[in-house]
């Protein structure tokens, strides 16, 4: 026994199918595993032809037994892609971000049909933690007493984001929590600014609007208004742990898939379907 | 008291914010602690969302400012001393809007009763809710005065019923037994017990709560924890600092008031608890007075076999000559004041009778390290014969400071064909183990005291069973004086040290 031994939390698995991502995946695996230790095995399909099973096998010989596996799917496809129900076997955490890549729409429903079919819960989707700040800001306003009642009475909502992950994610939990069918609510959800991130967002009553938004030139500080009938001076409040590091870190810490995380998704399958009807 | 409706939205979200909004007052605002780390720790929880949306900070001093000189002041202070963020931008405008100041003399009921105006006008514009926090930042001797103040002026808890109203006391409550029981008197005139939050901001370091954690989340250590398997512990606090221009406080206080009777025995309670029944702030308070109350304060005629105090002369720290303790500012210069304490103390409980605790702090030492070493008995048979003779026994560390983890020793078998036995260590460092610096102390107090959660802060019945036990120490040492200085300045401390106890641990 070394006198430098290292703790070791977790095997942290990263399945990537695309050369150009492997540096930045290694990267970021090794900044998360200096502040949470595990073994981390880099999984690379790129330039391999072995099959599913031949993955998995490899992979299971390196996994550290008694901590959790965590695998972090960086891959282009996710449930079309047979490599993932194989990998996902292994794994205690699934680790993804629906809003990787082209940042079209296409992951969050191959996601949705995931659930569908009863697969394993514990999914973390990095698209769904990036909205933790905004949620915890959007709930701020109502949290004064004297706003909470307007809550019953949101007529419409409008989302600025940058990719449409967030976007619907945003909306399924603000229906999921307020109970919104989609034609019961007016909703916009506008494209715009750099993927994965969001910009501004609105809820209007009939009296009021309640707006957080990017103040800052940076993106990382929101502020918050209140305006109408019953407005409150602007508070601001700065946008953390937003890297990919911080919002795997996020997935690993959680203990499970939620119910207002399935909640969420669910009332995002319907916002969807009425859009594609 | 703000009425809290159930907000769908706040359902499964993970939020440090602080529900309850408040003013938060610091007496005291102009001095050193505000400003190198009360305000920074409060920019510091603004800047990661923590503080609640309907938040003031109110400054209270001597120096003279209006509201906006003093928020010119915090701007300056928190651009030197910030550990966060740097104010600026729209986070820093929406702070500054939050903060008002009285320039007060601390015996004028006017000034305080401008302060009620002001916390009146936070309530009425800012949405404060009636709930305030009063923070103690000043020298101890004002305290009384500030809390008859408080009374005078309407703020007391009484006068405000429509929300809480706390009050943060830094420590030292009390020079000895009597003062510590004259201010509690003039605290509880005021604010009951579930109000007051004495404050030792060693208790909100990151690996002291890592001690709680270490016992109870772990099932391997508590079957040994006792004294069946248990041979001694030392607590250490040691520095390598002198006085730092304190020397006017210390020279009053000494090494057995400033650090033993609070920090140091308070990492005594910790290792010595019980497992307390829950997380509450009671349950586990409760425990720690069980440890003290287990305690029995030594003899006067048995101080010289279980205490030992030191006063530095000149000598090396670093390489760097340093002056005597006597030769700092403020001291006095036949000062007999203390700047090392070691005492011995026994638990006097089923789990820990007979088992030393051996405690020492000091000034000027050879290196500065917080730290518990739980040293375990030595192994009962001679299994490898005269190779048993070289055996250590294992000795596991709880490292508190500079480097914060934990390191266990054992003996292990060089490779070979011969028996030779080495002792190793196995270390485990929070810092490079979980990659994270730990916030500081003082962030984490703070919101624990606007939280309501008084776990980390000490309660009276604690507070008054550590001045009880050190008394007829104190009492001893002040009726006789000391050959001083008796350490060299960069030492062990000393020489009388290693006769209370032979095997403390190298500093």
């Amino acid at each position: 026994m070394s006198s430098a031994a290292k703790a070791a939390t977790m095997t942290f698995v990263v399945y990537v199918d695309d050369a150009s991502l492997v540096k930045v995946a290694q990267q970021r695996a090794e900044a998360l595993i200096e502040k949470h230790p595990a073994r981390l095995v880099m999984v690379d399909v790129s330039a391999s032809h072995a099959t599913p099973e031949e993955l998995k096998s490899t992979t299971h010989a390196q996994i550290v037994p008694d901590v959790p596996t965590v695998l972090f799917w960086a891959g282009k496809e996710s449930v079309r892609d047979p490599n993932f129900f194989a990998l996902n076997e292994l794994a205690d955490v699934l680790v993804l971000d629906s809003s990787r890549g082209s940042g079209d729409i296409e992951s969050l429903r191959q996601l949705i049909d995931y659930f569908a079919q009863g697969r394993r819960s514990k999914v973390q989707d990095l698209a769904y933690l990036r909205l933790a700040p905004w949620q915890e800001m959007i709930a701020t306003f109502f949290d004064d007493v004297e706003l909470a009642p307007d809550l019953g009475k949101i007529e419409s909502v409008e989302i600025v984001a940058g990719s449409p992950a967030e976007q619907y994610y945003l909306l399924g939990w603000l229906a999921s929590r307020l109970n919104w069918t989609p034609d019961a609510v007016k909703h916009s959800l506008r494209t715009q600014g750099k993927p994965r991130r969001i910009y501004d967002v609105a809820l209007k009553s009939a009296n009021s609007t309640y707006r957080a938004c990017i103040e800052d030139g940076n993106g990382r500080v929101v502020c918050l208004n209140v305006l109408g009938a019953k407005a409150r001076a602007q508070h601001c409040e700065t946008l953390h742990d937003l890297s990919i590091v911080a919002l795997v870190e996020k997935a690993i810490l959680r203990p499970g898939t939620s119910d207002v995380y399935r909640a969420t998704l669910d009332a995002a399958h319907a916002f969807l379907v009425c859009a594609a009807e | 008291m703000t009425a809290t409706l159930p907000n769908p939205l706040r359902e499964g979200l993970e939020t440090r914010r602080i529900h309850d909004p408040c003013t938060i007052v610091f007496f005291g605002a102009s001095g050193d602690l505000f400003k190198r780390m009360l305000l920074p720790s409060i920019y510091a929880l603004r800047q990661r969302g923590t503080l609640p949306t309907n938040f003031a900070l109110v400054g209270f001093a001597r120096s003279k400012y209006d509201d906006d000189g003093f928020r010119a002041y915090c701007k300056e202070q928190l651009d030197q001393f910030a550990y966060d963020a740097k104010p600026e931008g729209a986070m820093w405008d929406d702070f500054a809007k939050c903060i008002r100041y009285v320039t007060a003399d601390f015996d004028d009921t006017t000034h305080f009763e401008q302060l009620k105006q002001i916390l009146d006008e936070n309530d009425r514009d800012l949405k404060t809710g009636g709930n305030r926090l009063f923070y103690l930042s000043t020298p101890p001797s004002v305290f009384p005065g500030i809390i008859d103040q408080i009374q005078k002026a309407g703020l007391d808890p009484r006068s405000n019923p429509k929300g809480w109203t706390r009050i943060v006391v830094e420590k030292p409550f009390g020079t000895d037994l009597d003062s510590a029981r004259a201010l509690q008197t003039e605290v509880e005139k005021v604010f009951a017990e579930g109000q007051v939050y004495r404050i030792d901001h060693y208790l909100g370091k990151e690996p002291v709560q890592d001690i709680m954690a270490l016992r109870f989340a772990n099932v391997i250590f508590e079957p040994i924890w006792n004294r069946n398997y248990v041979q001694s512990v030392q607590i250490t606090a040691a520095e390598t600092l002198g006085v730092e221009g304190r020397g006017g406080y210390y020279d009053n206080a000494g090494a057995l008031r400033d650090m033993i009777q609070n920090h140091v025995m308070n990492l005594l309670a910790l290792v010595a608890m019980e497992p307390p029944a829950t997380s509450n702030a009671d349950a586990i308070r409760n425990e720690k007075f069980k440890v003290f109350a287990s305690i029995q304060p030594p003899s006067l005629a048995d101080v010289p076999k279980m205490a030992v105090r030191g006063q530095y002369d000149a000598g090396l720290i670093d390489g760097k000559p340093v002056v005597a303790y006597r030769s700092e500012p403020d001291v006095k210069p036949d000062s007999t004041t203390e700047t090392f304490a070691a005492v011995k103390l026994f638990v006097d409980n089923w789990r820990w009778a007979g088992v030393p605790f051996y405690l020492r702090s000091g000034k000027r030492l050879a290196r500065k390290v917080s730290e518990i070493a739980v040293t375990f008995k030595n192994i009962p048979h001679r299994f490898y014969g005269e190779a048993t003779d070289e055996i250590d026994p294992n000795v596991l560390v709880i490292k508190i400071q500079p480097d914060e983890g934990v390191s266990l020793r054992f003996e292990a078998k060089v490779p070979g064909q011969k028996s030779h036995i080495r002792t190793v260590s196995m270390d485990f460092n929070y810092g490079t183990g979980f990659g994270v610096q730990s916030p500081p102390a003082y962030e984490r107090l703070i919101a624990d005291a606007m939280r309501g959660d008084q776990t980390l802060f000490t309660r009276w019945d604690a507070v008054q069973r550590a001045w009880e036990i050190v008394a007829p120490i104190l009492q001893t040492w002040e009726n006789a004086t000391p050959t001083f200085p008796n350490y060299g300045a960069g030492s062990q401390g000393p020489h009388g040290a290693s006769q209370l106890f032979d095997a403390w641990r190298t500093l």
